[in-house]
């Protein structure tokens, strides 16, 4: 199982070779880039189907607390995959569009793909910092690389808030260093309830400011309505499922991992609660996310903001802490990671159809292209979570696990609620605009056997999941038992034995 | 009003980051240390595979990592995969340069004067032999692969200023050439050894030249990176410049 | 305070600030790239700060290392996360650069400013 590093390593190596292929011939590098995600996509469905126990894979030969170890339990694996195919398929969308991208453009996604693996299976606190900053900088790269300015005033305005962030991360990491002597994260773990409590709390802080932009937490997103506009469709669609994904899952892992020992089990500091933090900063984001999606015009900020409202959700079922909600979190993150892709992908040939992202402006679009709104509508009761789609086992454990908890906790069943309300007014007035009487003639929508085979697969997953979850559910019903700290197949003890302890 | 916010927040901060160093409770605290901690001292006494010695001296063999710059040890061989995760982001950050700046307009060039491109080629020779010195002897001494390939980079950059030469695309074939093979150096650690960038060359004499053979390769690999990425980075830009010079 | 630590650490916390005053003030790209930086050169010094204790020398072993006087030696991890960190932040501010030139073709500005009616593309 140690084959799992190629996850990380295949990518990249692909992408050092980008440079040479395209310089001979350019079409060949495209190819390859789709074939090694293709490849990636087999391998770590093999490794998902595979799967018995967590292990962890050591890098260098040098035992965890010296060097950098990888951990691979169902959690990353799965997420791993949820990358890897989403990835795969945005190249596939982007080789089928009218607009030709250079080979540096796959070169950069292929890095992209490299970092958002990295992050989700280093067990280090450092190495997860290198990978934010690459999935960073190709993602600025690729968000600016259309030829319209809006794209690069994105990047720009992203650039500023991560590198934020990504100073408080470094600062973070020289406080825990220097007070617990380990950057392992699950020494970290027992090393943080050693520190004095003040300090501790200060660089808790400073690593969920960072995790937040990488998660789109308010108030660290103003930067998602523009860099999602700004960027080309594909790579709208690849920050909503897979970037924000990963972070999403670093939250996760360490949330539960390095802030507590084991789920439900975050820390406190006397009056301090970081549990508190979580569940009201995940409030606000579902409310100012959802009404800021509520009054867009632009159907691609729309998207964005809707996302925000989801990772908002996400963010509350991780402070609520028990199996329910993280099974229902991580339920929710893989399917909406699935909806959001097809509609970005619908999206972007809508908006090169008619060109402009102003969903006002696409009346009657969908009565000539009737099965493309069709998936529009399966997309959007993916997302909003209606039953027999895929989004609602997630949003509906959510709720239940909410409605269980102690506490203020509670509030999260009418906050999810109500927004789940507003997703299925704003996402149906959009799907009424397309099949309404046109204004004026439609445009022809750019549409080929790969764009089909795309949505199609992606549509037929939202159904599928929507209707049967069991195959899902059976590898989710893991994860909790996974990340408990006090069990010997937990994360903790497994990366303990690999130091020999 | 913008500056009172401004103000009124790092006020804040600071009296969070003061409150937290002044606290009096008990537990570790940063900027207290006075001792090394156990991942340090293993790396300092070199027993992280659980071998010990009393004392480490120079000429000694068997060591389970033979570099006397400690720091050298930890970037490329104890944490090596972090290295080449931050060479992964030079790379990306010049790719994505030559994604956005990569035109088609045409390049003006001027020819220097003549005290630049006379001297030029000789002051590049020397930056070349001193900058080969720094990556060769990258666990001896401070220094290494980064500011060996940052030197490279500075003496091209000084041919540019002197014949205006254009910055070919030979750099972006080095580039990836390197790239590709730290990840090859990496995959043989695995086949050989059974983990990603494990020392598959052994270790000889501690503190000599050639004692570290893993970690002078991957040093050359890093300063030929490092020195292609920064002229090819710098060459994205400099077409932009000699444009506006003229404009 | 006669301490150098508190020196490096107190220095690393100002140009961080500095740092943080600049980017939440300015609309200037360039200053915001160049705070931007200043933040990133205070946090690597505070890294090494952190973990530095008085009279240590460089972690490069002499002649002959007593393991006994390992006390001596600074930490040499903080360093190596420094180095790594440092090629971070050039790769961040070279492509924040590219950005921002390219920034400047199309608006002819650098003053960041959110115009909503841009044209996208697909």
């Amino acid at each position: 199982m140690k084959y799992s590093i190629f996850l990380i390593v295949a990518p990249m190596a692909m992408a050092f070779l980008v440079p040479f292929l395209g310089h001979v011939m350019p079409a060949l590098s495209k190819g390859l880039s789709f074939l090694t995600a293709l490849a990636g996509t087999v391998l770590s469905v093999f490794l998902l189907i595979t799967y018995k126990t967590p292990f962890t894979v050591i890098m260098g030969g040098w035992i965890p607390p010296f060097g950098i170890n990888l951990h691979v339990d169902m959690l990353s694996l799965l997420f791993a995959t949820v990358v890897y195919g989403a990835v795969t398929l945005g190249i596939a969308f982007q080789l089928s569009s009218v607009v030709v991208k250079k080979p540096y453009f796959y070169m950069l996604i292929l890095l992209l793909l490299t970092s958002l693996n990295g992050m989700i299976l280093t067990g280090d606190l450092f190495n997860l910092f290198v990978f934010m900053e690459i999935a960073g900088i190709s993602s600025w790269a690729l968000i600016a690389s259309g030829n319209k300015t809006a794209g690069v005033r994105g990047a720009l305005q992203y650039m500023v808030v991560a590198s934020l962030a990504s100073v408080a991360y470094l600062a973070a990491i020289a406080i825990i260093y220097s007070s617990t002597g380990t950057l392992n994260m699950a020494q970290i773990s027992g090393g943080l309830r050693e520190m004095n409590s003040a300090m501790a709390a200060l660089a808790v802080l400073l690593i969920l400011a960072s995790l937040f932009t990488e998660m789109e937490i308010f108030p660290f997103n103003s930067w998602v309505g523009s860099a999602y506009r700004g960027a080309p469709s594909s790579i709208s669609g690849l920050l909503s499922s897979a970037v924000a994904l990963a972070g999403a899952y670093a939250m996760l892992r360490i949330s539960y991992i390095v802030f507590g020992a084991g789920m439900g089990n975050i820390i406190r500091f006397g009056s301090f609660n970081i549990t508190s933090i979580l569940f009201w900063m995940g409030v606000v984001t579902v409310v100012t996310g959802e009404a800021s999606a509520f009054t867009q015009k632009d159907a691609k900020r729309m998207l964005a903001w809707s996302s925000v409202g989801q990772m908002g959700m996400i963010l509350m079922a991780i402070a609520i802490a028990s199996e329910k909600s993280i099974y229902g979190a991580v339920f929710a993150l893989i399917t909406h990671s699935i909806s959001k892709l097809l509609l970005f992908m619908i999206v972007g040939r809508l908006v090169s159809a008619t060109g402009t992202s102003d969903w006002t402006r696409w009346k009657g679009i969908g009565r000539k292209n009737s099965i493309l709104g069709i998936f529009f509508i399966i997309g959007a009761l993916g997302v909003t979570g209606i039953p027999l789609f895929a989004g609602f086992w997630g949003k509906f454990t959510i709720i239940g696990s909410a409605f269980k908890s102690t506490g203020s906790s509670y509030l999260g069943v009418y906050i999810i609620l109500a927004a789940t309300v507003m997703e299925a007014v704003y996402f149906l007035r959009l799907a009424h605009a397309l099949f309404e009487e046109p204004e004026r003639k439609p445009g022809k929508v750019n549409t080929g056997i790969v764009f089909w085979t795309c949505t199609t697969l992606l549509a037929l997953a939202v159904v599928i999941i929507g209707v049967f979850p069991a195959p899902l559910d059976r590898k989710i019903k893991k994860i909790p038992s996974e990340l408990r700290g006090d069990n010997t197949s937990g994360y903790i003890s497994t990366v303990y034995k690999a130091m020999g302890r | 009003m913008n500056k009172i916010a401004a103000i009124l927040m790092i006020g804040i901060i600071s009296y969070g980051v003061y409150a937290a160093f002044s606290s009096t409770q008990p537990g570790s605290k940063p900027f207290k240390r006075k001792a090394q901690n156990d991942v340090s001292r293993a790396y300092l006494a070199k027993t992280v595979n659980g071998k010990k010695h009393s004392s480490i001296m120079r000429g000694m063999k068997g060591l389970e990592n033979s570099s006397s710059n400690i720091v050298t040890a930890v970037v490329l061989d104890y944490r090596g995969f972090d290295t080449l995760g931050e060479v992964t982001v030079l790379f990306a950050a010049i790719a994505g340069i030559g994604l956005l700046l990569g035109g088609q307009k045409k390049r003006v060039i001027t020819p220097a004067g003549p005290i630049i491109s006379s001297l030029a080629p000789w002051i590049a020779l020397f930056i070349l032999i001193t900058s080969a010195y720094v990556f060769l002897h990258g666990h001896l001494t401070p220094g290494g692969g980064f500011p060996g390939g940052a030197m490279i980079a500075a003496g091209f950059l000084l041919m540019v200023l002197g014949f205006r030469t254009k910055p070919s695309g030979v750099f972006r074939m080095l580039e990836s050439f390197a790239g590709l093979s730290f990840v090859l150096v990496g995959l043989l650690g695995f086949l050989k050894k059974g983990s990603f960038l494990q020392n598959f060359m052994g270790t000889g004499e501690m503190g000599s030249l050639f004692g570290s053979l893993f970690i002078t390769v991957l040093y050359a690999i890093i300063g030929i990176k490092v020195a292609a990425e920064l002229s090819s980075g710098f060459g994205s830009f400099v077409k932009e410049d000699l444009e506006e010079e003229h404009e | 305070m006669n301490n150098p630590v508190f020196l490096f650490g107190i220095g690393a916390f100002a140009l961080m600030m500095i740092g943080l005053y600049g980017v939440l003030t300015h609309k200037n790209i360039f200053r915001l790239i160049l705070s931007l930086g200043l933040m990133e050169t205070g946090v690597n010094l505070f890294i090494v700060a952190a973990s530095y204790w008085d009279g240590v020398r460089a972690p490069i072993l002499g002649k002959i290392f007593n393991v006994k006087t390992a006390d001596s030696y600074a930490d040499p991890l903080p360093q190596a996360l420094v180095l790594t960190s440092i090629v971070i932040g050039l790769g961040v501010t070279a492509l924040a650069l590219a950005l921002m030139i390219k920034y400047r073709e199309g608006t002819g500005t650098l003053e960041m400013e959110d115009k909503r009616e841009e044209e996208v593309e697909e």
